[in-house]
């Protein structure tokens, strides 16, 4: 662990307790450093804000850094530290397949704690400022060099085992470096809340499963309901859409008459079959239009469309 | 003449909570040739869908919206299709019926003597 300013100094002379004491005094500082980063960006975070947040006062930051420059190296050095001890070394020892690797790399870069709104921006803003910031710069590089290294590595071996040789590793990883980043960029402009990180994973998983089919399991039924079956109300919402559009389905002959449906239910078009039966109606399918069949509807409801 | 309401219900409520479906019966992505072709697909008149789902008689639906009722038979049954300015008036009822019918209450009213 790499120690800034004059905590350092004398370390070895303190007792213990008193050292894990400042260790916590010390981290509280970062943690309250990354908050005000997330919040104001890294040049308009000042030690008052820091310390604010921190609850501490303001002289305690100068027992630890040396300026308010130390404290924001200190900070991305931490969030470095930490992403490698999470993240890259936990992947890099698990001594199983290179499947389950990728799994648990997915699961762990996108792990709550790991990749939170506060952290993710944070590291953002330094990204953000590293053109200008040779120290942010070397550090931010060396950590995606880090995490590349072992994609790459990672999707080699896993090219070997699927026997999948024809593939390019330099490529896909590339892909799956951009997909996961793409996520995080996603956590850091949501509110926490507002994370669908079940829905992440499955996005990553879907890009690993596409380019190696038959591996990372099967899709989860939940998912492919998400993608094409619509739940019953929805179907019910689109039926009772005004502007619905319907045709009477004359392909089929056996099971009475049925109609096809393109309605509106919440923001997506979807298509239903229903059949009447005593003058209700009995929803047969349902499933989200496709890009051509919501065309339809548009230009079906385009106001002055023949 | 006064109309007791112009609220309407939706299907909704009454239609079946079940969506679940063999196989069989599956939609495969609709093309533009199942649209074209009235031997796969044959378009239910728009007014006939409008009216279904404001859940209204041919009679309501034609004093709600000042459409001669024996047009409106017509438009359903295909043996006449709106013209343009028709066209366009449907779609306006479809956009926001309760407010065109509202509209319509309000000048029939000030209309009467």
């Amino acid at each position: 662990m790499s120690s800034t300013g004059p905590s350092a100094i004398g370390a070895a002379h303190q007792p213990p307790t008193e050292r894990a004491a400042r260790q916590r005094q010390r981290l509280r500082l970062i943690d309250a450093c990354i908050s005000a980063l997330h919040i104001h960006g890294p040049s308009r975070t000042t030690v008052e804000k820091v310390v604010a947040l921190a609850d501490l006062s303001p002289g305690i930051v100068r027992f630890y850094f040396d300026s308010k420059d130390a404290m924001l190296v200190a900070s991305l050095v931490h969030l470095g530290e930490e992403f490698e001890q999470r993240v890259l070394v936990p992947v890099a020892q698990l001594k199983e397949t290179p499947e389950r690797a990728l799994e648990l790399l997915v699961e762990l870069y996108l792990d709550a704690d790991i990749a939170s709104t506060r952290k993710v921006s944070a590291w953002y803003s330094f990204w953000g400022e590293a053109s200008s910031r040779q120290e942010y710069y070397e550090i931010c590089g060396r950590q995606d060099d880090a995490f590349g290294a072992l994609v790459r590595d990672l999707i080699e071996r896993m090219i070997v085992a699927a026997g999948a040789t024809h593939l390019d590793a330099e490529g896909i990883a590339l892909g799956l470096i951009g997909v996961l980043e793409v996520l995080w960029q996603g956590f850091a402009f949501q509110s926490e809340s507002e994370i669908d990180r079940p829905a992440a994973r499955r996005g990553a998983m879907g890009y690993l499963r596409s380019v190696f089919p038959g591996h990372f399991g099967a899709a989860e039924p939940a998912t492919r309901r998400a993608k094409q079956g619509v739940s019953p109300a929805q179907a019910a919402a689109a039926l009772a859409d005004p502007c619905a559009v319907e045709w009477l389905d004359e392909r089929h002959s056996t099971g009475g008459q049925r109609t096809l449906l393109l309605g509106r239910a919440d923001h997506q078009v979807l298509t239903v079959l229903y059949a009447e039966r005593s003058g209700r109606p009995r929803i047969v399918f349902a499933r989200r239009a496709t890009a051509y069949e919501a065309q339809v509807y548009r230009d079906e409801n385009a106001l002055g469309a023949d | 003449m006064k109309h007791k309401s112009i609220g309407t219900r939706t299907h909704s409520a009454r239609i079946e909570s079940r969506v679940v479906a063999p196989a069989e019966v599956e939609i495969p992505p609709l093309t533009a040739a199942d649209f074209k072709d009235v031997k796969r697909l044959r378009r239910v008149p728009r007014v006939k869908t409008l009216r279904r789902v404001l859940q209204l008689t041919q009679r309501q639906f034609a004093r709600r919206f000042q459409i001669p009722l024996a047009t409106l038979r017509d438009w359903e049954a295909g043996r006449a299709t709106p013209d343009a300015t028709a066209r366009a008036y449907l779609q306006v009822i479809a956009r926001d019926h309760e407010r065109i019918a509202a509209m319509l209450q309000t000048s029939e009213s000030e209309a009467a003597p």
